[in-house]
């Protein structure tokens, strides 16, 4: 890069960083701010220092909150019977999104990961067990289908064994829209592995 | 630039950006292997199902010598591991393989019989519906024999006794086993004579018939540590694994249920 201002390279280079974010579009928004007023420059670094201050785990479920206990947890219309557990908190964003789910859910934090050195004792497993006091009837695990995903949710069905009624896996199989024939082998074998009754 | 075709295991997967992928393989022709799947975690994408650690995939990829990350075209699943998969016991062993590998195999070095080795290690691993430990314990046997440290299981280090009737005791200085005299008073762990008995014979058994022993609790704990003893001593890098602290951890609470 040849900038002739270092504070210019600087910011480019810290834009960049960021996901999904080239070096070209990095510049474009450092031009952007550049030209821009001061108050747009001060309103995006407050908004960001205010991120990096408010943001915190739910105490209960670990989702993303400003409070000590997050909306979904203190919701008196999400169905308190039913937790669902997920790897990361934009999994957790994901379900929320259909808006096709009441009720709770619990955030692991990732997924038991050797090779990484990420161990259970690293997640919130703990947490999710003392949630399980009774009025849990059902725990749906919804960790990704990865091996590490799917060797996790191995861990925590193991764990939860006859502490609650229910545990379910969400189902893994065709995506809606396609065709047995484009998909993947392990994809179609899993599909008729989790057949479910026609009903 | 090369067109390189080879097959390949995936040892560890990355996220990339927003779809990609970057993956650590291990080749048959070319050892191991850094390679970048464009779009790999894009739903339509055509690698989709065949990039997760454990996959045993059919690769062309595009080969820079002077880049340490190549471009991965194509990948095709060649044997897919289904009964790997969701099994904590299974993947924690297949895992702990790869790891490891992973660990003793140095950059762009071929190794066919490793290659082989590790295929073989999966596939019995899939199929296996007894002792599953047996086929690691198989290739820890025959790894590190091809690394260049075959162990010997039945006979002292010093005077050449016979260990198999009295056990033998593990000499780090020596790097092996010794027996009870010879040991003196410098003898470590103590390895019984039935715990010998299987892993001399698993250098020799088949691969398939190495899940079928019924090893008892005791034993068992004498072979793990044999194992771990003679890697630590050799080769020490390739020790801890986090991935058999994982297997371990599942068999203490299975224990603990039954
Ligand atoms: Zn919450
Ligand atoms: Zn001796």
């Amino acid at each position: 890069m040849d900038y002739s201002s270092k504070s210019l390279e600087d910011l480019v280079i810290a834009f960049s960083k960021l996901p999904g974010i080239g070096l070209k579009s990095a510049q474009r928004m450092a031009l952007h701010l550049l030209e821009a007023g001061k108050e747009e420059s001060e309103h995006l670094a407050q908004t960001i220092l205010a991120l990096k201050e408010n943001v915190r785990a739910c105490t209960i479920c670990f989702n993303l909150t400003e409070e000590e206990v997050c909306s979904i947890c203190r919701s008196a219309r999400r169905d308190k019977q039913i937790i669902c557990v997920v790897e990361e908190p934009k999994d957790l964003m994901a379900i929320e999104k259909t808006g096709g789910f009441t009720g709770l859910y619990h955030v692991l934090g990732g997924t038991i990961s050797p090779l990484d050195g990420v161990e259970a004792a690293d997640l919130t497993c703990r947490q999710l067990l003392d949630r399980l006091d009774g009025t849990v009837r059902e725990v749906i695990i919804a960790t990704n289908p990865t091996v590490e995903g799917e060797m996790t949710a191995a861990h925590l069905h193991d764990l939860m064994l006859g502490k609650v009624d229910r545990i379910t896996r969400i189902a893994r199989g065709i995506p809606f829209g396609g065709a047995l024939e484009f998909n993947d082998m392990v994809t179609v074998v899993k599909a008729l592995e989790g057949r479910s009754d026609y009903s | 630039m090369a067109i390189i075709k080879t097959e390949a295991v995936v040892l560890k997967g990355w996220k990339l950006g927003e779809t990609s992928k970057i993956l650590l393989l291990y080749t048959k022709d070319h050892g191991r292997v850094k390679a970048v799947a464009k779009g790999a975690r894009n739903p339509k994408s055509q690698f989709k199902g065949c990039l997760e650690p454990l996959s045993r995939i059919a690769v062309i990829y595009y080969d820079k010598p002077a880049r340490d990350l190549q471009l991965l075209t194509k990948a095709d699943l060649v044997t897919p591991h289904y009964h790997i998969i969701g099994d904590i016991a299974k993947t924690a062993l297949g895992l702990a393989t790869l790891e490891l590998l992973n660990k003793a195999v140095a950059g762009e070095e071929p190794f066919p019989q490793v290659y082989d080795l590790l295929c073989s290690t999966l596939e019995r691993l899939d199929r296996s519906e007894k002792f599953s430990e047996g086929i690691f314990w198989y290739f820890q046997n025959h790894f590190i024999e091809l690394l260049g440290y075959r162990p010997n299981w039945s006979a002292c280090l010093k005077c050449g006794a016979s260990l198999r009737d009295s056990g033998g005791m593990f000499h780090p200085s020596r790097g092996g086993l010794v027996c009870g005299q010879c040991a003196g008073g410098a003898g470590g762990a103590v390895i019984s004579g039935e715990a010998l008995e299987i892993l001399f014979w698993m250098q020799t058994c088949s691969i398939s018939e190495a899940c079928s022993i019924e090893p008892d609790p005791v034993q068992t704990a004498e072979i793990r540590r044999a194992f771990d003893l003679y890697f630590k001593t050799h080769l020490d890098y390739l020790r801890p694994l986090n991935s058999l602290k994982v297997f371990y951890e599942h068999e203490r609470s299975k224990t603990a249920r039954e």
